[in-house]
Order: C-alpha cells, then structure tokens, then sequence
C-alpha cells in the first residue's frame, strides 16, 4: 500500500526557465494528503512560477512532478485538472464580462457532463459564499476585489480538487477580507481538501498551515513544520516583520 | 417610389444575410483570439466553388453542398492547425497577417483548380419569384434569409447556453485562467476556426445562386463582412448580425436611390465613417473591467 506512505505531490528537483532566465532551480518539496502547506517568500522568488509549473501552464526545464503517485511532469494543463489539481490564481483571472454564475459553472468544465455536480457543487460554494448568490448574474468584471477571490475560490472548487493551489490569496484584500478568506482555506482544508498555498502575508499563512517552506530567488531555502517556522530567527527577521 | 424601397429592402436583407454570416465568423473568431482573420472572405468562396463542382460532377444537390461545407470547414481546421497554431508565440498583428498570407494562397489554389471563370448554383427551390405587392421575392431569398436566421439562432444558443459555447469565451476573457480550470485552449481555437468556417461556407452556398462566384469573390465578400463586423462592434456576433444585414440594406438602398455604380462604395464610406466617429461599433461593449 504505497497510498500511506507516499505524498499526494511530489516535487523533485524542478527547474524552470524562461527563456534563459532561471526562475526555479532545483525545487524539492513534497505535499501528504490532507495536509495544509504553505510556501513563503518575497515577491519573484518564483512561488507563482512553480504553482504554474504544477499546473502545466508552464513547462518545466528539468525535474519531475508525481501526483498521487502517476507522473504528471509532462501532462497538458487540463489533464491535470481531470485529476483533481485545481488552481486558484494570483490576481483572481476573472472572465470579467461573464457572469458570476458562469464563471462558476465553468469551473467544472472537465465535469460538464454531470449535471448533478454542476447543481450539487454550485450549491455548495454558494453556501460557502452567500454574497455572490445576490450577485450571480453580474459580470465578474464588476465585482470588488474580495468578491473576485471569493469567485476564483469557487471557480476552483467545482473542478472537485484533491490538491488546492492557491496563489496569493490575501492579496490586495482588505485585513477584514483577508481573515475571511484564511478562513475559508482553514475550513476547506479541514473539509478534507489538500491544499498548498503561496502566500507574501506569511505570518497569517503560517498561523493556518501545518507545514511550510520558505522560497528565495527560485530555491527552497528552509522547510519546517509551520510553528517551527514561526519561531526561527531568520524567518521571523526576514518575513514576519520582526 | 416606395416599390424601390421594398425592392431594396428585399434584396439588402438578401445579401446582408450573407454578411452577417461572414461578420459572425469574424467575431467569433476575434472572440476567441483578438485576431481578425482575413480568410474569412475565402472560406465563402470555397463553399460556393466547391458546390459548383460537386454539382458538376455529379453529386446529387443536397448532398453537394453538405460536402461542400465539409470541405470549408476542413479548410478552416486545417488553417488553424497548420498556419495559426504553430506560430503561438506571434504577436496578434502577426497572426492577423498569416491569415492574409492564407487568403492570398487560398485564392491562388483556387485560380489554379477553378480558373477565371464565374460560376453560380442552380436556385434551391426553383425561381419563380412571388409578388409582394409591387415588389417581387425569390425563393433564394427566402433560403438565404430563413437558414442564416436559424443558423445565426443556433449561434447564439451556443454561446449563450452551452458550456462549450461559454468555454469559448472564457478562452478569450482570460486564456491562462481558461487552462487553469482543465479548457483545452488549442482545441478551443481550432473549434472556433472550424465553426467560422462552417458559417462562411453556409454564406456561400447560400449565395452562389444569387451573386456569381468566381477565385477572387471571397475578397470583396471578406471585406463586407469585415465592414460588418466593425459596424456592429467586433467581437459582439450579435451585433456583426445586425451590422450585416444593415450593410446590406444600405448598399442595396443606395444602389436603388443613387446609382449602383456606387454600391460598393456606400460599405467603404460607411466602414471609414464607423472608425471615424464610433469605433467601439454600434453594439460594442465599453470594456469596463476592474483588476
């Protein structure tokens, strides 16, 4: 039985290019089942980058990705997403002039075919997000910043992720929004959904996580259980502002 | 007076049917991937030359043009897949480009199997014209408009009602957002490719008994449809919908009341004055998104 022992994401020595600029150079890191991970670092340290590559939407230069113990390192974008890996982006990537309901709906695109999803699952980010009910039929485009999220949130959930990137989540987002969106990653997590969230506000990150890596210019520098991180010197100095 | 304006009115709806067939080819594929393609115009002749063969040799009529459409839309795949998608990384002025290269090859293939010459289909349902008052109808016209309002119907159901259809858009909104959540973007594309070309070659079919048709007729076509698309705002199939059929009915409005002489003119002034003063087109969203 290897399903106990191996990680749902495995990650070993991933590099990624663009063109000749090195963005990840030689990452290991690995995510069990489960589990809420979550990566720090200062902006282009290449956390983007890698949930990118994890994604497909960007190649890799060299490494391997296994997921759920099947190598992935070269599978197209939505393939992935068939498996379970779903993604939510840095700067939300609204399909602005579709509406809310839509660009919800369209998170289960590689569920088109099951119609009791589509009902099942839109309920329950409604549930998860009783305000984008009142604004279903309004283009995304228009809706506030935290509103957006919510939607990148839920666009991500119906795709019924197994393992949950979320990039930056907090980002731009007022201190009340950003408490309510670690909210619902904590509570998403607690549900059953493995997720690994990048993250530039790392003390909150760290507050929900249970392990953590720290990122700097394209390498993983230091991985600890969260409060082991929230405790190291050189953490605290470089990323939590004291 | 008034049977000149009926007249005209009959036969603008006519041939704006058929611009508004290539205009919603135009938006779609502009929808998608912000490229005008230029081919567009080539996709109706091939549709129209590819009947008249079929014809000549024998096949019987319906069947014809259901392979002469097949025939279109396999060009359309083909020209996605060989001259669009290769060149990825191009910048939309460059893929707008590509596909005038492929307009250009398009209509020199097509000197080269059908000549110079015109040809045109025989009448779907005979050409007895019936009398409206003191104006007269073709059948063709009947045809024309009746199938581009179903197919124009099916369209906008798809786009409207289908996650397919809404998968397209999304792919045009935000492509990186779209291959997040599993749409195959190339795919998508190629669909687009292959549903303008089925529209373009509907248009010509369904034209080819009215208008002649000849190597070059997709030129003139393409850049109705162009003016169509414009005027109804591009990437708003509706409103390319509805800026066809009103290039049609002004062209045909003005051949009747000034001098057909000038038809052609009239869809040039009309597209230079849309640029002019309205460029967003009549239809065309304002674009307010917030980031």
């Amino acid at each position: 039985m290897t399903s106990l022992t191996e990680p749902l994401l495995k990650v070993t020595s991933l590099s990624c290019r663009y063109g000749k600029v090195t963005a990840l150079r030689g990452v290991d890191m690995e995510v069990n089942s489960g589990e809420l991970v979550t990566i720090v670092g200062a902006n282009g340290a290449g956390k983007t980058t890698l949930l990118r590559t994890l994604s497909g939407v960007l190649p890799r230069y060299q490494g391997t990705v296994f997921f759920a113990g099947e190598d992935i390192t070269t599978m197209a974008a939505h393939r992935r997403t068939e498996l379970g890996i779903c993604h939510v982006p840095e700067g939300r990537l609204m399909f602005a002039e579709l509406s809310v309901a839509d660009n919800i709906m369209l998170g289960a695109y590689a569920h088109r075919n099951d119609d009791k999803w589509l009902k099942k699952g839109s309920d329950e980010v409604y549930e998860l997000f009783p305000i984008l009910k009142d604004k279903a039929d309004d283009p995304a485009g228009t809706l506030s910043g935290g509103q957006q999220q919510m939607v990148a949130i839920g666009r991500a959930l119906m795709g019924r992720p197994k393992l949950l990137l979320l990039d930056e989540p907090s980002m731009g987002l007022a201190p009340l929004l950003v408490a309510d969106i670690f909210r619902v990653v904590r509570k998403l997590n607690r549900d059953g959904i493995t997720c690994l969230m990048v993250e530039q506000n790392a003390k909150a990150a760290l507050k929900i996580a249970q392990r953590g890596y720290v990122m700097e210019t394209g390498s993983i520098t230091m991985g600890a259980t969260a409060s082991e991180l929230l405790a190291n010197e050189e953490v605290r100095k470089a990323y939590l502002g004291h | 007076m008034s049977d000149v304006l009926l007249q005209s009115l009959i036969t603008g709806i006519t041939i704006g049917s058929a611009y508004a067939l290539v205009g919603l080819g135009f938006a779609i594929i502009f929808n998608v991937s912000d490229v005008v393609n230029f081919a567009q115009g080539e996709f109706v002749m091939v549709g129209a030359m590819s009947a008249v063969s079929l014809l000549a040799v024998g096949t019987p009529f319906v069947l014809a043009l259901f392979l002469a459409l097949i025939v279109v839309v396999c060009i359309g795949l083909i020209l996605e897949k060989f001259a669009i998608e290769p060149a990825k990384s191009a910048t939309v002025v460059s893929t707008i480009i590509i596909t005038i290269g492929a307009s250009i090859f398009l209509r020199g293939l097509a000197l080269l199997i059908w000549g110079k010459d015109f040809h045109s289909l025989p009448a779907f349902s005979g050409e007895t014209p019936i009398h409206l008052g003191s104006a007269t109808i073709t059948p063709q016209s009947l045809w024309v408009m009746g199938i581009t309002a179903i197919l124009v119907y099916l369209v906008h159901l798809f786009f409207n009602r289908t996650i397919t259809g809404k998968a397209l858009l999304a792919c045009s909104a935000n492509p990186i957002a779209a291959s997040l959540i599993g749409i195959p973007v190339k795919r998508m594309m190629l669909f687009a490719y292959g549903l303008s070309a089925l529209l373009g070659g509907a248009a010509g079919v369904l034209i080819a008994p009215i208008a002649f048709t000849s190597y070059d007729a997709g030129m003139m076509l393409g850049l109705k449809g162009f003016a169509a698309a414009i005027l109804g705002g591009l990437g708003n199939p509706m409103g390319a919908v509805a800026g066809g059929v009103l290039l049609g009915v002004l062209e045909s409005l003005g051949a009747g009341l000034i001098s057909s002489g000038y038809k052609d003119a009239i869809a040039f002034v009309i597209l230079l004055l849309v640029l002019f003063f309205k460029p967003q087109g009549f239809f065309g969203r304002a674009g307010e998104e917030r980031v």
